[in-house]
């Protein structure tokens, strides 16, 4: 498995953000991550490019309708690979309960910048 | 109150506005200007770009917009200088790795005075020893100094002296690759790796 070679305390919170999105069954984008992870914009995307190159993190693009013609959003995921590992690396490093105790839930605060109007499916 | 001083309180707020309107445009320009300091020219550069781009639409005042922008740039400035820093160091590592190879080979006895001296025969035959994934590598070619370098004096006339590009050989890195290359490709003309055809000739003669 690909891996990534240092896991900082940015690193964990840029993952447990991701799973907390993944439990919550949606992707997340940039701009999401950094809010929820209090990091500065810089931290968050020399982590996330990290995860990228090592898999573990997939982005898209938002898809625009027909107005919009401005800068696109862009959406992460974790990988199957990255779910596994911010389970493992959370559970060891963070002592989140486990992944048959209820999930990662337990500190679901509602994403703040998110609204079910901005979903994309 | 004076005079003097409507003028500039009617022109304060416009130019603060001016100003802050400025700021929004400038963030929205340095955004592509930092991702290509991370990233160079590769593909993740357009994306973060438009992706930081499109960020600025979350921030609400042009000025935050700007600070936003600048932080990306500055980290921006300090990834370039963590390259370049890290890019010298490799090379000097590689140069070193090169003459201990070499000094090892029996290639260099002395590492100033060996290549830089054509006519003084070896006392000892050389022993090469090179990894085997090393060879199949070629990769080392792109770091060949003779590269840049007048491609003439590599191919000296009959009689002519070798001297130039041998002493472009001893300060390249892949010296020992180069040699290793010629050797196993039987390359007949030229100076590879510091040797002449003579030269490797003699190096190989016994297992011909």
């Amino acid at each position: 498995m690909a891996g990534i070679a240092r896991v900082t305390e940015p690193t964990l919170d840029v993952l447990a953000v991701l799973l907390r999105a993944h439990h919550a069954n949606r992707d997340i984008y940039g701009w999401e991550i950094k809010k929820q992870t209090h990091r500065s914009g810089p931290t968050v995307y020399s982590v996330m490019d990290r995860l990228e190159d090592a898999d573990l993190i997939q982005g898209r693009w938002e898809q625009q309708t027909g107005q919009d013609k401005g800068p696109r959003r862009r959406y992460y995921r974790l990988t199957d690979e990255g779910v596994d590992l911010a389970r493992q690396l959370l559970g060891v490093r963070r002592s989140l309960p486990g992944p048959d105790s209820g999930l990662g839930m337990v500190d679901a605060d509602p994403p703040l910048t998110w609204h079910p109007l901005r979903r994309v499916t | 109150m004076t005079i003097g001083a409507v003028p500039t309180l009617v022109l304060l707020p416009l130019i603060l506005a001016e100003i802050a309107a400025w700021s929004g445009w400038l963030a929205k320009r340095l955004l592509p200007v930092a991702a290509f300091l991370h990233y160079g020219r590769t593909s993740r550069r357009s994306v973060r770009a438009e992706e930081w781009s499109q960020q600025l639409q979350d921030i609400p005042g042009p000025l935050s917009q700007l600070v936003y922008a600048l932080g990306h740039l500055m980290s921006g400035f300090a990834s370039v200088v963590v390259r370049i820093a890290s890019r010298v160091w490799r090379k000097k590592r590689l140069d070193r790795d090169a003459l201990l190879r070499a000094l090892d080979a029996g290639l260099v006895r002395d590492p100033d005075v060996a290549w830089l001296d054509p006519g003084h025969p070896t006392e000892t035959p050389p022993v090469l020893f090179i990894p085997a994934e090393e060879t199949a590598d070629l990769a080392w070619q792109s770091r060949a100094l003779c590269g840049g370098t007048d491609g003439d004096a590599f191919f000296p006339e009959k009689g002519g002296s070798s001297h130039a590009a041998k002493r472009v050989c001893a300060r390249c890195e892949v010296n020992v690759e180069c040699l290793q290359y010629a050797l196993d490709h039987d390359e007949r003309f030229g100076v590879w790796g510091g040797l002449t055809e003579k030269e490797r000739r003699r190096l190989s003669g016994p297992a011909a």
